[in-house]
């Protein structure tokens, strides 16, 4: 069995910080991750391999050429191949156009499950799994918690969890999950892993490659409905009032005061 | 051609959910920008009579698909009869609530139609040039907001973040259509299919609902001092919420989590007690109305976003307040702080001072504040009081409620009027617009949703008009068979000049804020949510000067706006002269040759 990991090498947003001057976000020095959902992915697909015989795990990534390091550090937590598709045509693509060149990729790799972090922590979109799906005309099933290949290994159980409710099911291959961030434990480097990783290669997909299976109206910034109009950092509040040094009954007062004036009470 | 502004109607074992309601508010004021009409799209099982509720909170028409198929959502089913829908009816927008539901079915659709999808958008824009959607949406961890435009494709499709859009309040009157839509689901294999629907424990209130939440963090100390908060949620009627640390501290449930990995709210009121207020806690709640923070350290980030922060113990502050609030709420009257004089025994108005600024509050949010006899007469008194209070020196006017400044006049009461009514309730009112427009204190407009009619022509008898960018203006009449009768086609003229007076008035059309502003109707346009303090501040402002040369300057502008120039000019010579008169512009002229600030409020 075949199965896909698609990763995205994304900025450690937990790390962004606001220039307190020009309130604009300081890129500079934020180191590149693995988006945390896309190696929960990776964990769940790795877990699954050591379960059924004659499987192997490919991860895909789409992005700069510098996104070959992530691909890196997915090899040596133990996959077995790796690609990377990047193309100068690809560049300033919206989840439409990204889900329609990955589409083409995994087609073009062949796959039996896909499995796709459920959102990339700086887009935030959760919009490209279900996409790539409906492209590929698969099945597929978000919020996966758990999952479980099922005893005659044509078909997956997972546990899906929305807001109130949890949903047994069960999807025949192919199909494509969403996996959300915390699945199983983390799978840690190790040196025997890292010095593996380095022999194998990451394959490049460019353009070239997938012109076969792509519309140039559908890909990059032209073939993207979406665009980015403008930008901005949230408008910081005008400041309120800050009181110091009042008694326990001075400070009832302002805030009885303020609910007053408020018409809350 | 693309139209109409679809609404997906997320239901749960038969249940609407709250976030459909909001998006049928949102979409109504979307639908009204563009002339179009609300179409929500109710997919389920034995649903058909749920419809009709739909209407009542702001949809035209309901498209039902009512099929056993459609019970449990499930992808495929959902998608293919909602592309159905939208290959059939080809809409100009699409709306859904960014539910995992929805986060799982939007970008289904969206690759099957071929367009083009914004996530979880947090405000919705229509631009009055191109009448193209604008969806701000945050990305970077809530960093950054970026807007985001669909221009050539169509539908165009958003998911929008439950709690953030206002739902509309039920209106029975309302008619629509309902239409049943049949979808044959028999191509639909059995590549899923779900086992086991295992519903979470059902956990008591749903914090993402509250009007009032009380939250605590790690500062509150101990679970002892947390019943404190507890006790404080249930005295004002709320609910008790806490930050992440709260909860990993066992203080309070995990549902009742606030921030990016717990629930992002919006009550009207938000107590935060010892909580620092980490970004991450700040992105679910930094939409409160009214944000009070209470901390030890003054320099909590939390105080960043609060209103009113006191820096102090939780410990020492809750037990008065709790009480102070019980001894008000016994007293069956609203709490009257020590500073503020209060006129009491009004039915439609809110009326307050504070600061020496006076807060006058039109108050029927059900009847969209609009003007009766009642409500004019109050005015009235209260106008007449503040004619002679010489300690106010600014006036706010303002709409209760989060729709309408002023929606217009009661036309109820208007059907049954014969001649000497009609010209008793025009009397009346231009009457104490004028007085209102007269008063020697500054008066400023807060206009925060529908200035419609009687509204628009409250709002243009104060000094300054300042609109929060929901604010919609328009002088209706005409569609009544009738005309503005309390001042409006003698002041608008006299604001945005004849042509466009005429135009606003025989078309009866409402404009948004933005055009509003682009006339001259208000001087700014500004955040919803940040209209109070935008105009309490320019209050201060205000009154940081000279006020006796505020009024003066008043009062020039005033008389000059009836007469012509070479009189007008005759009165600014008048009032200048007058200034030399009074110790404040001695004052005010040492203190600037002496380079310190002004101490004007010793006259």
């Amino acid at each position: 069995m075949k199965i896909l990991v698609c990763m995205k090498q994304v900025p450690d947003t937990s790390e962004v910080t606001l220039d307190p001057v020009t309130n604009t976000l300081i890129r500079k020095g934020i180191r590149s991750i693995i988006n945390p959902d896309d190696k929960a992915g990776i964990e769940a697909a790795l877990a699954l391999r050591d379960k059924i015989e004659d499987c192997t795990v490919t991860v895909v990534s789409m992005g700069p050429q510098q996104a070959e390091m992530a691909i890196k550090e997915a090899l040596a937590m133990g996959c077995d191949e790796g690609y990377l598709v990047s193309d100068r045509k690809f560049g300033g693509s919206d989840t439409l156009a990204t889900s329609t060149i990955l589409a083409a990729a995994l087609k073009k790799i062949g796959y039996d499950l896909i499995i796709t972090g459920r959102q990339a922590i700086d887009g935030d979109t959760a919009q490209v799994g279900p996409q790539i799906a409906e492209h590929l005309g698969i099945p597929h099933v978000s919020y996966v918690e758990e999952f479980d290949v099922d005893d005659e290994e044509d078909a997956l159980i997972v546990l899906r969890q929305f807001e109130d409710r949890y949903h047994k099911m069960r999807i025949k291959f192919p199909c494509l999950l969403t996996a959300i961030s915390g699945y199983g434990e983390p799978k840690y480097l190790t040196v025997a892993g890292v010095y593996e990783a380095d022999k194998k290669e990451v394959k490049h997909f460019n353009y070239e490659d997938l012109k076969d299976l792509l519309d140039d109206g559908c890909i990059g910034l032209k073939g993207s409905p979406t665009k980015v109009v403008k930008s901005y950092t949230k408008e910081q509040k005008t400041q309120g009032t800050l009181l110091k040094g009042l008694t326990s009954n001075e400070a009832v007062e302002a805030i009885m005061a303020r609910l007053n004036e408020g018409h809350i009470l | 051609m693309s139209k109409d502004i679809y609404v997906f109607i997320e239901q749960r074992d038969g249940n609407i959910q709250n976030v459909s309601y909001e998006l049928l508010g949102e979409a109504r004021s979307l639908a009204e920008d563009l002339g179009q009409r609300v179409v929500g799209v109710l997919l389920g099982s034995d649903i058909v009579e749920k419809a009709n509720k739909l209407i009542k909170y702001g949809a035209d028409e309901v498209i039902v698909v009512d099929d056993a198929i459609l019970k449990e959502y499930m992808t495929e089913p959902y998608t293919k009869a909602l592309t159905k829908i939208i290959k059939e009816n080809d809409p100009e927008i699409l709306l859904i609530g960014a539910t995992s539901i929805g986060r799982d079915l939007g970008p289904r659709i969206s690759a099957r139609i071929r367009t083009g999808l914004t996530a979880d958008c947090t405000s919705l824009y229509i631009d009055p040039e191109t009448k193209g959607l604008h969806m701000t949406r945050p990305a970077f961890g809530g960093n950054l907001m970026a807007v985001i435009q669909c221009k050539n494709h169509r539908p165009q499709m958003a998911t929008i973040r439950p709690g953030v859009m206002q739902t509309l309040e039920k209106d029975e009157s309302r008619k629509g259509i309902v239409r049943k839509v049949v979808v044959d689901f028999s191509d639909i294999g059995n590549n899923v299919e779900i086992l086991e629907v295992i519903k979470k424990e059902k956990k008591n209130s749903d914090i993402t609902k509250s009007k009032y939440i009380v939250s605590g963090g790690r500062g509150v100390g101990n679970a002892e001092n947390f019943k404190l908060l507890g006790d404080l949620a249930s005295t004002i009627g709320g609910d008790l919420a806490g930050s992440r640390a709260a909860v990993d501290s066992g203080w309070v449930d995990a549902d009742k989590q606030v921030g990016q990995t717990g629930k992002t709210v919006k009550p009207e009121l938000y107590i935060a007690c010892g909580i620092s207020g980490a970004i991450q806690h700040v992105a679910g709640m930094e939409n409160s109305g009214l944000i009070i923070a209470i901390n030890k350290n003054d320099t909590a980030p939390i105080f960043d976003v609060a209103d009113l922060g006191i820096v102090g113990d939780v410990k020492s502050i809750l037990p008065p307040l709790i009480a102070a609030i019980n001894k008000a709420k016994s007293e069956g009257m609203d709490y009257v702080a020590p500073s503020s004089d209060k006129y009491l025994g009004m039915e439609n108005i809110l009326f307050n001072i504070k600061n020496r600024i006076a807060y006058l509050t039109i108050n029927r949010p059900r009847f969209l504040n609009a003007l009766n006899r009642k409500t004019l007469l109050e005015i009235e008194a209260v106008v007449e009081k503040l004619e002679k209070d010489e300690s106010v020196q600014v006036v706010i006017v303002r709409g209760a409620g989060g729709r309408a400044f002023v929606a217009g006049a009661d036309i109820s009461k208007m059907i049954d009027m014969n001649e000497e009514e009609g010209e008793e309730i025009s009397s009346l009112a231009q009457s104490v617009f004028s007085r209102l427009k007269n008063l020697p204190q500054v008066v400023i407009g807060a206009i925060n949703g529908y200035a419609l009619g009687g509204g628009n022509e409250l709002a243009m008898a104060c000094d300054i008009r300042i609109a929060s960018s929901r604010a919609k203006f328009g002088q209706p009449e005409v569609k009544l068979g009738l005309i503005p009768g309390f001042g409006g086609t003698q002041r608008l003229q006299r604001i945005v000049g004849q042509g466009l007076s005429k135009e606003l008035i025989f078309t009866g059309e409402m404009i948004s804020a933005e055009e509003a502003f682009r006339i001259g109707l208000v001087s700014r346009v500004v955040a919803p949510e940040a209209l109070n303090r935008v105009v309490n501040d320019l209050a201060m402002k205000i009154m940081s000067n000279g006020m006796k040369a505020v009024k003066l300057a008043k009062k020039s502008i005033n008389e000059g706006g009836s007469i012509d120039l070479d009189n007008g000019l005759a009165v600014e010579n008048r009032d200048w002269t007058s200034c030399f008169t009074n110790e404040e512009s001695k004052e005010g002229m040492s203190a600037f040759v002496e380079k310190r600030k002004p101490k004007f409020n010793d006259f």
